[in-house]
Formats: structure tokens, sequence, C-alpha cells
């Protein structure tokens, strides 16, 4: 699952607005790079979107990186998500509840990643569910098991560090609880 | 990433309606019927012996001063303006709330059921157990649980496997792993007894292997403990 070179991923995927950039500025060690454009879809307010890619990393104690990459949000870029997918070792969904469609956006990032998904560990964090509580947190658990996937899904508000933390920790505690993966 | 498990019944309870309109309380009693398909347990209605009674501000007088009835049983207040705290059905009745509060208030009876069962499988060392699918909302709401839960999405580990895993005591381990057995949301093998009831019958997907000790590595960065 790692790179030859020593390098290793792990990706977040959601939404325009869903917090991505901002889940990896919370634990980045660099500012992170953003290629984010003018946003001009009036549906959304926020200034700039991610129409590239954000990135962000991570030194471990052996000088190997691990690398932090938010994908395009849109499924028009859905080319991307196969090209940054090979080698990840999991993947962090970050849904916008006050979105038209929550469970639609879930659905297409379950789909879109699917692969990845089923070869390594997946988290979902559902954001702005305090002014925009249906549909319910448990909505979402339910829809995972219609697509037969099974991962912890939870509200989360990527404003806060420590809960994009807890994102991680539970990504990690996946990979972590297989018996093919000595600590 | 898996369907292939043998699942619990439905858990049968009972609901009772007091103080309310007859014309809310019919209502509810047929949205309840049409939700059946939908709610994580059969709800049956019952004016005696309920698990669940829900009140209408005109029975208030049956109602201790604390929101729970003389029994002991779980109370859903309802009304077109919270009168007590706790629980609250806003009346008109809608559907998707009602759905809301009979999974919330059937979890939490389940579970309150649960804590007075002795005999279960968890106390026995040899039986290892993997979760099905993942647990609503209410019974993730204590400390440590959600990080049960995610060790056993993988894998079937013993109650002390887990408790070890998951950085909680195996007493609290056991408890919620009673919770989660008795709401359907557990699979359970008796070490060497095969196929038994309610066990596992496959073994999770195989995934990718990560590199040794890098994921140790970038739990220490992060500043993660286990």
């Amino acid at each position: 699952m790692s790179t030859p070179t020593g390098e290793h991923k792990i990706l977040f995927t959601g939404t325009m607005g869903a917090g991505k950039t901002t889940a990896i500025s919370a634990v980045s060690e660099i500012v992170p790079i953003s290629t984010d454009v003018r946003n001009w879809d009036l549906t959304v307010r926020k200034a700039m979107t991610t129409v590239g890619l954000d990135y962000g990393e991570l030194t471990l104690e052996n000088g190997e990186k691990l690398r932090l990459y938010g994908t395009p949000g849109q499924s028009r870029f859905d080319f991307m998500w196969k090209i940054l997918s090979r080698g990840a070792l999991g993947l962090v969904i970050l849904i916008d509840n006050s979105r038209p469609d929550p469970l639609a956006d879930l659905d297409m990032y379950l789909d879109g990643f699917a692969d990845l998904i089923r070869r390594t560990s997946c988290v979902i964090g559902v954001g702005k569910m305090e002014g925009h509580p249906l549909p319910h947190i448990d909505a979402f658990a339910e829809r995972l098991e219609k697509k037969g996937v099974l991962c912890p899904v939870f509200p989360a508000d990527v404003r806060d560090p420590e809960q994009v933390l807890q994102l991680l920790d539970l990504l990690l505690i996946q990979l972590e609880s297989l018996p093919e993966n000595p600590i | 990433m898996h369907d292939t498990f043998t699942e619990t019944q439905r858990t049968r309870l009972l609901f009772s309606i007091h103080g309310l309109s007859l014309r809310d309380e019919l209502v509810i009693k047929s949205l309840v019927r049409l939700l059946d398909h939908r709610t994580h347990h059969h709800w049956t209605y019952s004016p005696e012996n309920a698990d669940l009674n829900i009140f209408g501000n005109a029975a208030e007088d049956v109602v201790s001063d604390s929101g729970s009835v003389a029994t002991g049983k779980y109370v859903l207040r309802a009304g077109r303006i919270r009168q007590y705290p706790g629980p609250f059905l806003s009346l008109p009745v809608n559907s998707n709330q009602l759905e809301l509060m009979l999974n919330d208030s059937g979890m939490r009876i389940a579970e309150s059921k649960n804590s007075t069962q002795v005999s279960f499988d968890a106390a026995e060392s040899t039986s290892e157990f993997r979760l099905l699918r993942w647990p609503p909302a209410v019974l993730l709401a204590e400390p440590g649980r959600m990080k049960i839960a995610t060790v056993i999405m993988g894998r079937a580990l013993s109650a002390d496997a887990l408790a070890q895993k998951a950085g909680v005591s195996v007493q609290d381990c056991i408890s919620y792993l009673g919770v989660l057995q008795a709401t359907g949301y557990l699979a359970v093998n008796a070490a060497g007894s095969g196929n038994a009831q309610g066990e596992l019958v496959t073994q999770p997907p195989v995934k990718e292997k990560v590199a040794a000790g890098l994921l140790s590595r970038i739990r220490s960065r992060l500043g993660l403990t286990r």
C-alpha cells in the first residue's frame, strides 16, 4: 500500500465547502498548497474552491512523508480520484449536511472511491449538522449498510483540529485492527 | 463491506399513549405501523406494561417530577409546546421525527434491558465478536464506544483482545458488546463451535498490507495515543 520511495498518503474528499482544505490545514506541518480558483457556483457561498487538489504533509520520525491530499469535490474530476487513490492508506469523506441531498453526495463518493474503500479504510465525517440536523446521522449509517460498506460515520466539525484527529484516529484503528498489519 | 452474516431478529417493544387527543393518538398509532418497515425495533401498541410511554401534557398527573413514571419505563413527551426536559415529540406529529424518536428510545430501552442481563457471550473468553453494521448515534455516545466499534469492523476479536486494542477496560467492553448484541449489531463466534447460532459465517474481505511500523509512526507524529 505504500510507495517504493517511502511516501504515504491519506485522501480527503467531499463536496465544495465540506472542509477538505480546513481539515488538511488542521494537521499539516506545512501551509497547505491549494489550487483554488474563484468559485462561480452561486449556490455555494464560497469565494474560492478547489478545482485541482489540496496538499499538506507530515514528516514521520524516520524521515518518511505522509502526504495529505484533498481531492477535487466535483464528480467531473473523478478521473483524478482514481489517480490519487493509487497507493493511498485510506480515505476521509467529508459531507456537508447543509447541501440539498447529502445522502446522494455520500453515494457519489462511495461509488467513486469504491475500490480504495474496499482495499483500505474509510471514515466519514458529517459537518454542519447543528443548523441542518436532517438527514440524521443514522440515515448515513443506514445508507452505508445499503451500499454494503462498513465504516465509521459521525458528526464532525473540521474547524476543530481535535475532531480532524478523531477522524484520522479511526482511520488508523481500522488499519491497525487488520491481522495482516502488525503494529 | 459485507452482508453475509446472520442477523438478529428485531426486538419487539411495546408502547402506550396517555393524555393525547384521540386524533393525535390515532395518527401516532397509524404512523408507527406505517414506519414498521423502517424502524430498528418492532413496535406494538399496548396500553399496559409498555416499554415506551408517550405522554401528552394532559397526563402529567401520572408522571413524576423526574420525567419517568413510577414503573421506571421510558417516557417520551409529546405536545405542541415543550413543557418538560427530555425526549420530546412535537405535535402535529412529523413522521421523520417520530421515526427518530422510536429508534432513539428503542436503543435506550434495549440497552437498559441488556444491562440487567447476566448471561452474555462476552463473558466467555473464547467468544469472538465482529461488528455487522455501524451503530446508531445513541449507541455511540459514551466515551470509547466509537473505538470499540471500529476495532471489530475488520476482524473478530475476543472481549479481552478488543479491550486491549481499543484502550478501554474489559468490563466496559463486555458491557458495550452486550448492548450491540442485544440490538442486533454484533456477530458472535463461539470459538471451536463452528457455525452455531448467530455466528460469523465468513471472514472479512482481505485488505492491503501496510508497511510494518508505519501506522505507529503516523500515530506518533499526529500525537495520537492508543
